[in-house]
């Protein structure tokens, strides 16, 4: 590997980084402002304009909280919860292709961490590995309620997970590679994957409100059975890690609907441009749609109370995971009939 | 660093972490050594090419059936004090027989080192991909392919057989 | 391999048919489709061919295994009728249950046809998973669900085990193809050491899952918690299943190891058939001798296996024609009995209750025990015969501790045909028509076996 591709990466990777911390400190914010939107209120305005430095002021807030470690806690694994919980939150950003490549100093920089070529599973691999930043904190924290917030969560992923395999695997048989980069291009234009797989793209987005753990399906921090869920004991920069970790996940996993379903970084018209124009367009409407969805989810969460523990589990296992299942072997009868095997 | 370090320093840790699994007293810790020599193990097979195994690998095992143990265990919660306390002849005679069995495997081993430089020409293929494996399993390997779909049916049967509850007889 | 989808198939039928809550649709369902499966493997004996050609190599049903494949689904298509009136107990479960039998049969054929690790390992799998489960499927009975939980843990550890086994023989010989195995086995090629440790591997997991001596302390347990169908089908497929793969591997693929190996088997069988006949003497339930005698005929049978003759595969079929339908008709004598402590006294008088099922229980046990005209007989002198020029302490042994199995056998033979003490509760014993058949079969083929021998 050449010094430069070296450099470029490493760029690429702080960017990616400091753009996604920042974005899910703004979308505490924006949160707020869309829940008192929703609620009739104003939402934080003290702290700067319109509020805007409030996700600051928390920040600052939650660091200067005392660390604490509950005496009955196990040290090591108390404080590794939330790190791994950050942690594959974060990683999921890395295969994401933002846009087309742009060229910058005579040098051409793809706009994506890593193209590898089993890209969505390794989305997949973080999604499912994800709760064992819930589950070792919860139970860490030797308390029952933690631990009941810990259980539910990992069933609930557990199962929402399969649901989410299948409408990934139909994504996958109409793109015919599991690189991210290949799907995104196989939806050029406006020949988005929604369009066909209106289905398997509101699974997705149920099951993506399941894995982030976002209300209505937040019952591993349901604050009226479990105090505060896997997190009660948390306090300080260990707890702020942990709520950011959710807002970083949501906005990966819509990242990753925008990916998967709505073209990504492609848009209408796009063969009107190309180059750097191209590529700086593309950032826009891969982050306009990015935005839109995590708009979605907050509109959702203000919206529709919370399920019961029975209810979940009875529409992940008895309708999502059937209807995925017949979605995709339409979809593979279709292909098939498309390819002509019929005749 | 040449590929040879790396190797050599992702086979200790794979190892190491396989150790801890056993060697670890508390059931949790053990699972979550056994979480991390999985992902050792992948890492152990992208140097070999062979990304679609190790991913999937992180999924089905880390990120599926660890989390299952971890629950149950979890929900029985083990510590420290509910080990069965065994005799020390148990002890002595475990040690004598898995130390016999050690040194046997590890001296068999020493013709295993030829095999070495075939694993590493095998890192050059590129069977590891997901199309090649793909094909290989839907045209040499496709009769085991379908006929582990009798396994899986089985076994989920067996699992609602066993799980179902069954109705309420009042007497 | 039409046989096997055949039988797969029927499975999955049954399985969906009993939605319709009419046990008799399943029983008839699972018949036919064994029976038809049953045609076709016999119509390849005679065609040499079958319906349906695969190219993969992995699979072939060539003469021995039809043989055997044969027989394991005559022994399932029994156990199900014969076990009907427990099946259908639970109207639940009977689908259940009669599927996963026979799921458990698609693996012992596919253990019986294979031809490399692959399908091998699959059938293992298959034959044993759905057998975990049958063992617990009495849910409210404890022993049940212990004995499920001690097979499935000491099982998996097996099937690690055997797993291990076969990374070190590939890591030996470069393939999985069991021709090519023993191939490069014999030509020297593959090394040494690896393979001496491989093998011996695979065998301590072989010998789990046949139950031979230091390795049989799951099998009265587990023999004695299960569902007394449940243990027929493990006395009679899985160990048919177990000992023909076992035969195929060792005496015929790793046959170029031979000394490595045949010296551990020879310490095992003559450990094995003392310890089975000396703890079966000791029994008081039924179930339990069972297993014993099951561990002390395991070791009858891998003397077939220790010498390589072309005979060898005749005549292991021969001992285990004998041995599975003696023990079906035991065992579907004992579910009629149904004592509930499954002891050895319960079946006092029985020959009594009905004449008919003390025949049959006569010419079973008397088969096990190896009394001349029966098939029980013909195994086990074909087996010792074959052995005899090359270990003559081995047989010698054998026929000693068949001594020993003589005397539980008639002990529990005396018992069964005893006078029940007070008379006046005599009530008959009623086998279902079905259960008739099927143990008219059984005394039919156990009277008639010598005579396919020769």
């Amino acid at each position: 590997m050449e010094i430069s591709e070296l450099i470029e990466k490493l760029a690429l990777i702080v960017a990616l980084f400091g753009v996604t911390l920042g974005i899910a400190a703004y979308a505490t914010y924006f949160e707020r402002k869309v829940a008192a939107w929703f609620q009739d209120r104003i939402g934080p305005d003290r702290a700067g304009p319109f509020g805007i430095l409030q996700p600051l002021a928390d920040g600052g807030k939650l660091f200067f909280k005392e660390d604490f470690i509950p005496a009955a806690a196990e040290k090591w694994l108390f404080i590794m919860g939330p790190g791994i919980a950050m942690f594959t939150a974060l990683m999921t950003g890395s295969v994401i292709p933002w846009s087309t490549d742009l060229v910058l100093f005579g040098q051409t920089v793809a706009l994506q961490v890593a193209d590898i070529n089993i890209g969505i599973l390794f989305i997949m691999g973080f999604l499912s590995i994800g709760v064992y930043g819930i589950m070792i904190g919860g139970w860490a924290s030797n308390n029952k309620f933690s631990l009941y917030g810990a259980i539910r969560a990992s069933s609930q992923m557990i199962s929402y997970e399969l649901a989410m395999g299948i409408c990934v695997i139909t994504i996958v048989m109409m793109s015919g590679s599991l690189s991210l980069r290949d799907i995104v291009n196989a939806q050029h234009g406006m020949n988005w994957n929604v369009f066909y797989q209106p289905l398997a793209f509101v699974i997705f987005f149920i099951c993506s409100l399941a894995e982030t753990n976002r209300a209505p399906f937040d019952l591993a921090e349901c604050e009226s059975e479990l105090i505060g869920g896997y997190h009660t004991e948390y306090g300080s920069m260990k707890m702020g890690f942990y709520l950011f970790a959710e807002y970083v996940s949501l906005f990966t996993s819509s990242a990753v609907i925008s990916v998967l379903f709505f073209g990504g970084f492609n848009f209408p018209g796009m063969d009107n441009f190309d180059g750097n124009t191209l590529a700086i367009l593309g950032i826009v409407a891969m982050f306009t749609k990015t935005f839109f969805f995590i708009f979605v989810f907050f509109w959702i969460r203000w919206t529709i109370p919370r399920f019961r523990f029975d209810q979940l589990m009875h529409l992940g296992w008895k309708s999502l995971i059937p209807i995925s299942i017949i979605n995709m072997l339409i979809t593979g009868l279709v292909i098939a009939f498309n390819e002509g095997w019929f005749k | 660093m040449s590929l040879e370090t790396i190797t050599t320093i992702l086979g200790g840790l794979t190892i190491g972490a396989a150790l801890m699994v056993v060697i670890s007293r508390h059931p949790v810790r053990s699972v979550l050594y056994l979480v991390l020599t999985f992902f050792l193990i992948s890492s152990n097979y992208i140097l070999m090419n062979a990304q679609f195994l190790a991913v999937v690998n992180i999924i089905v095992y880390a990120g599926a059936i660890m989390v299952l143990f971890l629950f149950v265990l979890m929900l029985l919660n083990l510590d420290k004090d509910s080990e069965p306390k065994t005799h020390i002849l148990v002890k002595i005679a475990s040690v004598v027989a898995g130390g016999i069995l050690f040194t046997v495997l590890i001296a068999a081993l020493k013709d295993g080192i030829a095999l070495g430089e075939a694993a590493a020409a095998s890192a050059q293929n590129n069977e590891g991909l997901v199309q090649n494996l793909g094909q290989l399993l839907f045209s040499k390997y496709v009769l085991p392919f379908e006929v582990s779909s009798v396994l899986f049916i089985a076994s989920m049967v067996g699992a609602v057989l066993l799980a179902k509850r069954e109705k309420q007889v009042i007497d | 391999m039409d046989a096997l989808i055949i039988v797969f198939v029927t499975g999955l039928i049954s399985m969906f048919i009993a939605m319709a809550k009419k046990p008799v649709l399943v029983l008839a369902t699972a018949m036919i489709g064994l029976s038809s499966a049953l045609a076709l493997m016999i119509n390849q004996w005679w065609t040499g061919t079958g319906f349906i050609q695969l190219n993969y190599e992995g699979l072939l049903f060539d003469k021995p295994s039809i043989l055997y494949s044969s027989l394991a689904i005559s022994f399932v298509l029994l156990i199900i009728a014969g076990g009907y009136s427990y099946f259908k107990q639970e109207v639940e479960h009977t689908g259940e249950y009669i599927s996963l039998l026979i799921f458990s049969l698609v693996g012992a054929m596919c253990m019986i046809a294979f031809t490399d690790l692959f399908m091998f390992f699959l059938g293992l799998e298959i034959l044993s998973i759905p057998i975990y489960v049958m063992v617990g499927s009495k849910k409210r009975d404890i022993l049940s669900t212990e004995a499920s939980l001690k097979y499935f843990f000491t099982g998996s550890l097996a099937t690690g085990i055997l797993l291990f086994g076969t990374a070190w023989v590939y890591g030996a010989t470069g393939s999985f193809k069991i021709n090519e195995i023993s191939a490069a086995i014999l030509d020297g090629s593959a090394k040494g050491a690896l393979l001496n440790v491989g093998i011996l591997i695979m065998m301590a997991a072989f010998l789990f899952k046949v139950g031979a001596a230091p390795f049989h302390f799951w099998s009265p347990d587990v023999y004695g918690g299960a569902p007394t169908i449940v243990t027929g089908f493990m006395a009679a497929v899985v160990k048919l299943a177990g000992l023909f793969a076992f035969l195929k591997l060792f005496t015929f693929t790793f046959w170029g190891a031979y000394p490595l190996w045949s010296g551990a088997l020879f310490g095992i069988i003559i450990l094995t058939v003392i310890v089975g006949n000396l703890s079966a003497l000791a029994q008081t339930r039924f179930k339990r001798m069972l297993a014993f005698s099951s561990i002390a005929n395991a070791g009858y049978a891998l003397i077939a296996i220790m010498n390589q003759s072309n005979w060898s595969t005749w005549n292991l079929w021969m001992y285990i024609y004998g041995y599975g339908f003696a023990i079906i008709a035991l065992i579907i004598i004992s579910l009629l009995v149904n004592d509930e402590n499954d002891s050895i006294e319960g079946f006092r008088g029985v020959g009594r209750k009905n004449p008919f099922i003390g025949f049959v229980l006569t010419v079973s046990l008397l088969s096990l025990a190896g009394v001349p005209p029966l098939a029980g007989f013909f195994g086990k002198y074909m087996v010792f015969a074959a052995a005899f020029k090359q270990y003559p302490v081995l047989v010698i042994t054998a026929i000693a501790t068949s001594g020993i199995g003589m005397v539980y056998y008639l002990r529990f033979f005396m018992t069964a045909m005893a006078k029940e003490e007070n008379e006046s509760t005599v009530e008959k014993l009623k086998p279902s028509i079905l259960q008739t058949i099927v143990l008219l079969i059984c005394a039919i083929a156990l009277l008639i076996g010598g005579y396919i021998a020769y």
